[in-house]
């Protein structure tokens, strides 16, 4: 059989092949790494705004305590807890212990706004009207950057865990993040209802 | 600071449009003119070089052939890309603080305002989608199991004079009625004046002049046309003659795009209209929600159900084009006439 007098190309169209699959996966490899990193600096910067309003909301606590204090003063053992959970708020590294911070200093809260149930003088005093005010506008904040917060780990997710990104994503180390979900049983952050 | 813009979409479907718009229109000038040849030929028992090269009234016949569908194509361009710089201009805005993004819900600003200071217009079934979606949130309309809106008549004192006037068109059951909703749509744009967001630009009159140089520029190209016309020997040398009618034509063609561009960018109530400072401002914090709710959510995927959660986000979501589906869902369900994102 005679020989294609084109068979001297054969390696060099191998070569040309195997460059161009190799281009191809390391471009791939390339957008998928810079897709993967801009989303997650999505979920930085958004939970960096959840951690904003959380912030906002611990420092409205020691203004609350004082107010209650001046018609509940023999309810120590709350207001330590609070003071307890506001500062394990403030010292939280992750934004998983945050969250977690958060579920305690939100039951004190729930505890702290029952307790002003049995004080109907407290509940009319204007400086303790506005604080709720305050703390009722951070509870919206924190209930929508919790939203755009979890959107945005969504896509991270979704980008992480979908095939081909997936084998990218592990082989450069990507780690997952976690949602922002309520405890089970405290859907609410903290319901405030103005009077 | 170098001016901004909003990214309205011209959809897919429109573009798709366009196109089967101008081939359409180009098929159907060919076959007028073949049409009327044959026409011509049959009846007055000409052969078919007479039919190509016939004059009608000095004029030649065949002139129509070649040049009417440019001319058909020059003027669907022309009106196509007219609408487009209309939008283009309406949508610019002068930023005034460089917002990237903005995360606040802009101050409960109405539905029907967000829209106009985007692009100055009002768009029935999208703003009034996000406003009668916003009053189901504030509880002054309900949902029927089929999702038709009906008015409960409660909590209307929440409602802004927007969204009242547009409640009252649901209990009288006009919510798609085409007239109703442009004397809303046009009280929008006198509250929008009164709130001090917009104002009525000065000098619009002197836009006019843009038709001047293509009016200017036709009057050459037809001299030097009709020069082609009466000294081109088209029964010798019918190709090239024709090809050298098509060439010009082809120039002639451009005054004509350009005067139909610039009368269908002028000729629109509008372009009188620009925003204030405060306007602009406004404007800025709109673009910076739009690219937050683009790059930062996933509104485009809600449900109307989803409003309670996401309160006003997701009428802005509406609005600014994030979120199609709630949209066609109320405008199919209560009669409103619905379209595709386009302009």
């Amino acid at each position: 059989m005679l020989a294609s007098p084109y068979s001297f190309l054969t390696p060099y169209l191998l070569i040309g092949v195997a460059i161009a699959v190799l281009a191809s996966l390391a471009v791939y490899v390339l957008v998928t790494y810079n897709a993967l990193v801009l989303r997650r600096n999505r979920v930085e910067a958004q939970w960096a705004q959840v951690d904003v309003q959380l912030t906002r909301r611990a420092d409205l606590v020691p203004s609350l305590v004082e107010a209650v204090k001046g018609y509940a003063a023999h309810e120590k053992a709350l207001f330590s807890t609070l003071a307890h959970a506001r500062s394990a708020l403030a010292v939280a590294p992750t934004p998983g212990q945050a969250l977690g911070a958060n579920e305690q200093l939100s039951d004190q809260l729930l505890s702290l706004f029952a307790l002003v149930e049995a004080y109907p003088a407290l509940q009319a005093d204007k400086s303790f009207i506005a604080l709720q005010a305050d703390l009722k506008e951070t509870e919206d904040k924190i209930a929508y950057a919790r939203q755009f917060y979890n959107d945005t780990v969504l896509l991270y997710q979704d980008k992480l865990q979908q095939f081909p990104s997936s084998v990218v994503g592990r082989l450069l180390r990507f780690k997952d993040e976690s949602y922002f979900l309520p405890a089970p049983g405290n859907e609410s952050v903290v319901s405030v209802e103005l009077s | 600071m170098a001016k901004s813009r909003f990214k309205t979409r011209l959809s897919k479907t429109q573009r798709r449009n366009n196109v089967l718009g101008i081939l359409a229109a180009v098929a159907g000038s060919y076959a007028f003119s073949l049409g009327f040849g044959a026409f011509l030929g049959i009846y007055e028992n000409w052969d078919i070089a007479e039919v190509l090269v016939i004059s009608m009234i000095g004029i030649p016949f065949m002139l129509v052939m070649p040049l009417a569908p440019i001319g058909v194509i020059a003027l669907l361009l022309g009106a196509q890309r007219g609408k487009a710089k209309r939008v283009r201009h309406s949508s610019t805005f002068a930023p005034v603080q460089g917002l990237t993004y903005y995360r606040d819900s802009l101050d409960k600003l109405s539905p029907a305002l967000v829209s106009l200071l985007v692009d100055l217009d009002i768009y029935g079934y999208k703003d009034i989608a996000a406003m009668l979606l916003r009053m189901h949130n504030k509880g002054a309309v309900a949902f029927e199991k089929g999702g038709r809106i009906i008015a409960t008549n409660s909590e209307a004192s929440l409602l802004d004079s927007g969204e009242r006037e547009l409640l009252a068109l649901v209990q009288a059951g006009k919510a798609g009625n085409k007239k109703a909703l442009a004397a809303w749509k046009q009280h929008r744009f006198i509250e929008a004046e009164r709130l001090g967001y917009i104002q009525k630009q000065s000098g619009h009159h002197k836009k006019r002049d843009r038709l001047l140089v293509p009016m200017l520029l036709s009057v050459p190209v037809a001299i030097v046309l009709w020069g082609v016309m009466l000294n081109t020997d088209f029964y010798e040398n019918p190709v090239p003659a024709l090809t050298l009618l098509v060439a010009v034509g082809a120039v002639l063609a451009v005054p004509w795009y350009l005067f139909v561009r610039e009368s269908v960018y002028i000729n629109r109530g509008d372009v009188c209209w620009q925003r204030t400072p405060l306007g602009n401002e406004t404007a800025e914090k709109i673009a910076g929600l739009s690219r937050f709710m683009h790059e930062f959510s996933v509104l485009s995927e809600a449900g109307k159900e989803q409003v309670k959660l996401w309160d006003d986000y997701l009428v802005y979501a509406i609005v600014l084009e994030e979120n199609e589906r709630i949209v066609k869902e109320i405008c199919r369900q209560n009669r409103i006439r619905y379209r595709r994102y386009a302009h």
